[in-house]
C-alpha cells in the first residue's frame, strides 16, 4: 500500500480540482448585483401587456434610466421584498394588492408623488397614512357565463349567490391565498353583517362555491364554462369580456368594494431617486390615459375618463360598511371564521 | 456473493486509513449543511422568534387538533400512496417491455418517455381540464353519449353532476391521474438503468430450468430490481407529496400539505411563518419515515451480481411482444396527452385569454421576443446544474452504498430535506441566508444554480445508488489488490459500471431543472429569466396561447437533444438510458 501514497495524494487533488471547476462554473456570470446607475428595478405583479406598454413609454420619457421589470405574482413579489429585507435588491412594487404594503409597513417607504394633487381624493385618503400610492381603481364584481346562464337568471346581488341553483357552479378563490378574494369576503361580511345571521348567509354561499387556489382561475373557469358564476374583480373580468369571452360583469346591488391597487417604494432599495421618478411616471396622465384607453384599466386620476365600455366609477355603488382599513384590521378574524364555516359545511 | 477472505479485509482496513472517501464524506456533509441545513434552520428559527416563545409544541398541537390541517395531511398521504403505487405498476412493466420484450421503435421511444416529466408550469394541468373538466372536450362527448343512452339523465347532466362513475376530474382523482402520468418515467428510468446491469446468466438459468418469461420476470428479474424500483417509487412519492402545481389547478378545494404550506407562508400579507414551519416539519417527518423504510428494506438483502455480461434481447413469444407493444404505446400515448394538447393549442389564434379554433403562428410571434435569451438561460442553467449534480451525485451515491454507516444515513436524510420543503419556501430560506455575509448570492445567477443543485441532487444520487447495488465490491477490491489506487479503481472500474445509473440520474435532473418554476420565480432577476419564467409570466397574464407556444418550445428543447443522443448512441443508448 505504500506505493499507493502518491496516487492517493493525486486522487484527492484531482477530486478537488473537479469540484473546484464545477464551483467556478457555477459562479460564472455572478457579477455585481443590479446596482447599476441609471436603472430602476420594478417587482411587477402586472400583466405582460401592461409591462410591455408602460416600458415602451418609459423608454421614450426617460431614455437614460433603464427599467428592469421582474414580473411575478403578487404573493411572490411581496415575498421577495420580505426575504431580501436585509439588503433590498428591488426598488418598487408595481401593481400589487394594497393590503401587502399596508400589512408590512417596515419594508416600504411612504412617498408622496408629484401627481398627488390630480389623484381622486377617495383613493389618496385611503393611502395617506399608508406606505403605498394608488395605481388603478378596481371594483370587485360578479361574473356569469352567458352560454350557461340566461340573462334573466343571472345573479344581481351577493345574496343571489346563496341560491340553490348555483350549488357546485360558483367559483370563488381562497381568501387566505388571494388578496382580492379576501376583499370579496370582507365585502360580504360588510354587506351581511359580522354576526350569526351574516355568517349563516356566507355559509350558504360557501356551500355553493368551489374554492379555487388562485384568483386568476375564477374568470378563466367561468369563461371556459367550467363554472356558471364567479366572484372576481372588474379589470380581469374586463380583459376576458373585451376579448370576446361568453361572460358578463355584474356589480352587486347591495354595493361592492372599490379600491385602488398599489405601487410602493421599497425601503433601502438600490436606486431611490430613479424609483421615485418611476412612481411619479406610473401616476402621470399619459400613462393612466393609455392604460384606460388601451387596456381598460380604471384610472385613479380625476382627469382621465373611465375605460370605454365600463360604467363611470360613480355609477357603481360602494358597499356600505366596507372600508380598506377596517378590512385589513379584521383579516385574521374573518379568515378564521371563514375556515370554520368551510369545515362546518363539510361535516 | 463471494465470501470475504482475510485478504479482502486487510485491503479494506489499509484503505480506510487516509481514505479519500473520508474527505469526500466530510466535504459532502459540509456542503449540504451549509446549503440546506443552514438556510432552513435560519428560516425556521426566525419564524419561531417572530411569534415570540421558543419551539413550543403549540403549532404541532394546533396542526393535529384542527381538522383543516389534519385533512391536508391525510390527503397528501392518500394521493402520495396512490400515485406511487400506480407509477410502480406502470413503470416496472414498461421498463421490462422496452428492455426485454421486443417493443419496436426504441430510439424514438426512449426520447419520448422522458417528455411527461417536463411539465411546463401550470400548462400541463390545464390541458387535463381542457379535456376532462366540466366543459372539457372529452367530458362533453361522454355526456352526449350518456344522454343518448339514458335520456332520463339529461337534467342531471345539465346540472353539472357529470357522467356517473366518471364524474369530473376535479379533486383527488384528477391529481392522481395527472401526477401518475407525469411521474411514472422516474420508475421507468431507474428500472431501465438497472435492468441493463442485470447479469444475463441469472435469467437464462431460470428459463433453461423451464420457467416462462413471465415467471422469470416475476421471480428473478423483479427481486434483482428491488433497489431501482424502490428508488423510483421513493422519488415519485417525495415528488407527489411535495407537488404544488397539480393540486393547485385540479385539486379545487382538495387541500394538500404543499398548498397549505404555500398559503401559510407565501402570502402577500406576510403569512404565518411559524405555522408554515410546523407544517413543513410534519411533511419532512413523513418523507423521512418513508426514506428510512426504503433504506431498511433494501439493506436487508444483497443484490450484487458477479457477472458483468449484459443481457441481449432474446426472442420473446409473439403474444407477449404484442401485449408489450400495446401496453407501451398505450401508456406513452396517454401520458403525452397534455403535451399534445399544449402543442395543438399553441397554434390556435388567440386574443388575450380567449382561444379560437383555427391555425395561427401568432402565439409564436408574440412569444419570440423573449424566447432566445430565455432558452439560452434555461439551457445554460440546466447544463451547469446537471453537471454539478452528477459529480456530487456520484460521490454521494458511492458513499451511501459503499461506505454505509450512520454518517452516510444522516447524509441521505439531509439530502432529502429539500424534497419536503416547497420550492418557494426553500427559495425564501436561500434568500434569507445568502443575502448577507458570509456569502452574498442574491441577485446573481449562482443562487439559482444552488437552488437547482440542492433540490435536484436526490435524482442523481438515486440513479447512482440503484445501479451501485448491483456491483459487487469484490470487483473493485480485485482492482485495488492488483495495485491500482482507489482513485484509479474508481475511475476505471466503478465509474464505467455505474454509467447507466449516472445517465438516468442526469436525465432526470436535467429535465426537472429545465422546467423548474417555484424557486426560480423568487430567485431570478431580469437578465436570467428562464423559459419556465416566460411561461409562468404568460399564464399569470392570462395569455394561454402564448404560454402554450412557449411550452411547446420548451418541450422541443428537451426532446430534440434526447432524440439526437439516442440516435447517436444507437444500441448503446439502450444500455445507458
Amino acid at each position: 500500500m505504500l506505493r499507493s501514497a502518491p496516487p492517493r495524494v493525486r486522487s484527492v487533488a484531482a477530486f478537488s480540482i473537479a469540484i473546484g471547476l464545477c464551483v467556478a462554473l457555477a459562479f460564472t456570470g455572478c457579477g455585481p448585483a443590479q446596482k447599476r446607475p441609471g436603472a430602476v428595478v420594478a417587482y411587477a405583479a402586472e400583466k405582460d401587456e401592461i409591462i410591455q406598454a408602460v416600458s415602451r413609454m418609459w423608454a421614450e420619457a426617460e431614455p437614460d434610466i433603464k427599467l428592469n421589470p421582474v414580473p411575478a405574482g403578487t404573493n411572490e413579489v411581496v415575498q421577495r421584498v420580505l426575504a431580501e429585507r436585509r439588503r433590498p435588491l428591488g426598488d418598487v412594487l408595481w401593481g400589487v394588492g394594497a393590503e401587502g404594503p399596508s400589512a408590512l409597513p417596515d419594508l416600504f417607504q411612504p412617498y408622496e408623488t408629484k401627481e398627488a394633487k390630480a389623484i381622486d381624493p377617495r383613493w389618496t385618503a385611503v393611502a395617506k397614512s399608508e406606505p403605498w400610492q394608488p395605481n388603478n381603481v378596481v371594483p370587485m364584481a360578479l361574473i356569469y357565463n352567458t352560454k350557461l346562464v340566461p340573462a334573466e337568471k343571472a345573479p344581481r346581488s351577493w345574496r343571489d349567490l346563496a341560491k340553490p341553483e348555483w350549488k357546485g357552479r360558483l367559483a370563488y378563490a381562497a381568501p387566505d391565498k388571494s388578496g382580492s378574494a379576501y376583499t370579496q369576503l370582507a365585502t360580504m361580511v360588510a354587506v351581511f353583517g359580522d354576526n350569526e345571521a351574516g355568517w349563516k348567509m356566507i355559509e350558504k354561499i360557501m356551500a355553493n362555491a368551489k374554492i379555487l387556489q388562485s384568483s386568476g382561475k375564477v374568470p378563466k373557469g367561468v369563461s371556459d364554462g367550467e363554472y356558471a358564476v364567479g366572484v372576481t374583480y372588474e379589470n380581469i373580468a374586463g380583459l376576458y369580456v373585451r376579448n370576446g369571452a361568453p361572460m358578463k360583469i355584474v356589480y352587486p346591488s347591495e354595493g361592492t368594494a372599490i379600491l385602488p391597487d398599489a405601487n410602493a417604494l421599497i425601503r433601502g432599495g438600490p436606486h431611490p431617486e430613479e424609483a421615485k421618478r418611476f412612481l411619479d411616471f406610473l401616476q402621470s396622465k399619459p400613462v393612466q390615459k393609455m392604460l384606460a384607453e388601451k387596456l381598460s384599466l380604471r384610472s385613479c386620476r380625476t382627469d382621465v375618463d373611465s375605460p370605454p365600455g365600463l360604467p363611470p366609477v360613480d355609477e357603481i355603488k360602494p358597499a356600505p360598511g366596507w372600508n380598506f382599513n377596517w378590512a385589513v384590521e379584521h383579516r385574521k378574524d374573518f379568515l378564521k371564521k371563514w375556515q370554520a364555516t368551510l369545515l362546518s359545511i363539510k361535516q | 456473493m463471494a465470501g470475504h477472505t482475510a485478504e479482502h479485509q486487510a485491503v479494506r482496513r489499509a484503505r480506510a486509513l487516509g481514505d479519500p472517501w473520508l474527505v469526500a464524506l466530510a466535504f459532502s456533509y459540509a456542503l449540504l449543511l451549509f446549503l440546506i441545513a443552514y438556510p432552513l434552520a435560519l428560516l425556521f428559527l426566525s419564524s419561531v422568534r417572530t411569534e415570540g416563545g421558543g419551539w413550543s409544541l403549540a403549532h404541532f398541537r394546533d396542526f393535529l387538533a384542527l381538522r383543516y390541517y389534519r385533512a391536508a395531511l391525510e390527503h397528501s398521504l392518500y394521493v402520495g400512496g396512490m400515485v406511487t403505487l400506480l407509477c410502480t405498476l406502470i413503470g416496472v412493466p414498461l421498463a421490462a417491455a422496452v428492455a426485454r420484450w421486443g417493443v419496436p421503435g426504441k430510439v424514438l421511444l426512449r426520447a419520448l418517455v422522458v417528455l411527461p416529466l417536463v411539465s411546463p408550469p401550470f400548462i400541463g394541468a390545464y390541458s387535463w381540464i381542457l379535456l376532462l373538466g366540466r366543459n372539457g372536450w372529452v367530458t362533453n362527448l361522454l355526456e352526449r353519449l350518456y344522454v343518448a343512452l339514458h335520456p332520463s339523465a339529461a337534467a342531471a347532466i345539465e346540472a353539472g353532476t357529470g357522467v356517473p362513475w366518471i364524474g369530473t376530474i376535479y379533486g383527488p382523482k384528477g391529481i392522481i391521474l395527472a401526477l401518475t402520468l407525469n411521474l411514472y418515467p422516474f420508475v421507468f428510468l431507474m428500472v431501465s438503468a438497472s435492468i441493463s446491469s442485470i447479469d444475463a446468466s441469472l435469467e437464462e438459468a431460470s428459463s433453461n430450468l423451464g420457467a416462462t418469461p413471465w415467471r422469470t420476470f416475476r421471480t428473478v428479474t423483479v427481486p434483482l430490481l428491488t433497489p431501482a424500483i424502490l428508488g423510483g417509487a421513493l422519488l415519485v412519492f417525495l415528488h407527489t407529496v411535495a407537488d404544488f402545481g397539480s393540486p393547485m389547478i385540479i385539486g379545487e378545494d382538495y387541500m394538500v400539505l404543499p398548498t397549505l404550506i404555500y398559503s401559510l407562508f407565501i402570502n402577500e400579507m406576510g403569512g404565518e411563518p411559524a405555522m408554515a414551519a410546523a407544517t413543513s416539519v410534519i411533511l419532512l417527518a413523513c418523507t423521512t419515515i418513508v426514506l428510512l423504510i426504503e433504506r431498511w428494506y433494501i439493506g436487508r438483502r444483497s443484490y450484487v451480481m458477479s457477472g458483468l455480461r449484459r443481457a441481449a434481447e432474446r426472442q420473446v413469444p409473439r403474444g407477449l411482444r404484442f401485449l408489450a407493444t400495446v401496453f407501451t404505446y398505450g401508456v406513452l400515448g396517454l401520458s403525452l396527452v397534455p403535451a399534445v394538447v399544449v402543442i395543438v393549442t399553441s397554434f390556435f389564434p388567440c386574443t388575450g385569454p380567449i382561444m379560437r379554433p383555427g391555425f395561427s403562428l401568432g402565439n409564436y410571434a408574440t412569444v419570440f421576443r423573449s424566447v432566445p435569451r430565455a432558452m439560452f438561460n434555461s439551457a445554460y442553467l440546466s447544463c451547469v446544474s446537471t453537471a454539478l449534480c452528477v459529480v456530487l451525485g456520484v460521490v454521494i451515491g458511492y458513499l451511501l452504498v459503499r461506505r454505509k454507516s450512520q454518517w452516510t444515513a444522516g447524509l441521505d436524510a439531509l439530502l432529502m430535506v429539500p424534497f419536503a420543503i416547497p420550492g418557494t419556501v426553500l427559495a425564501v430560506a436561500l434568500i434569507t441566508a445568502f443575502n448577507a455575509p458570509p456569502l452574498l448570492l442574491t441577485g446573481t445567477v449562482t443562487i439559482l444554480i444552488v437552488s437547482y443543485v440542492i433540490r435536484r441532487l436526490p435524482y442523481a444520487v438515486r440513479g447512482v445508488v440503484a445501479v451501485l447495488h448491483h456491483i459487487e465490491p469484490a470487483t473493485e477490491e480485485a482492482s485495488v489488490s492488483l495495485g491500482a489506487s482507489p482513485w484509479r479503481t474508481f475511475r476505471r472500474v466503478t465509474l464505467p459500471l455505474m454509467a447507466p445509473g449516472i445517465v438516468s440520474g442526469a436525465v432526470m435532473t436535467w429535465v426537472q431543472v429545465i422546467s423548474e418554476i417555484s424557486s426560480t420565480i423568487l430567485l431570478y432577476y431580469g437578465a436570467w429569466a428562464t423559459m419556465s419564467v416566460v411561461i409562468y409570466q404568460q399564464v399569470i397574464s392570462d395569455n394561454f396561447g402564448t404560454a402554450a407556444a412557449a411550452s411547446s418550445l420548451l418541450l422541443a428543447a428537451v426532446f430534440v437533444p434526447l432524440l439526437l443522443f439516442n440516435v447517436w448512441q444507437g444500441e448503446k443508448a439502450a444500455e445507458l438510458l
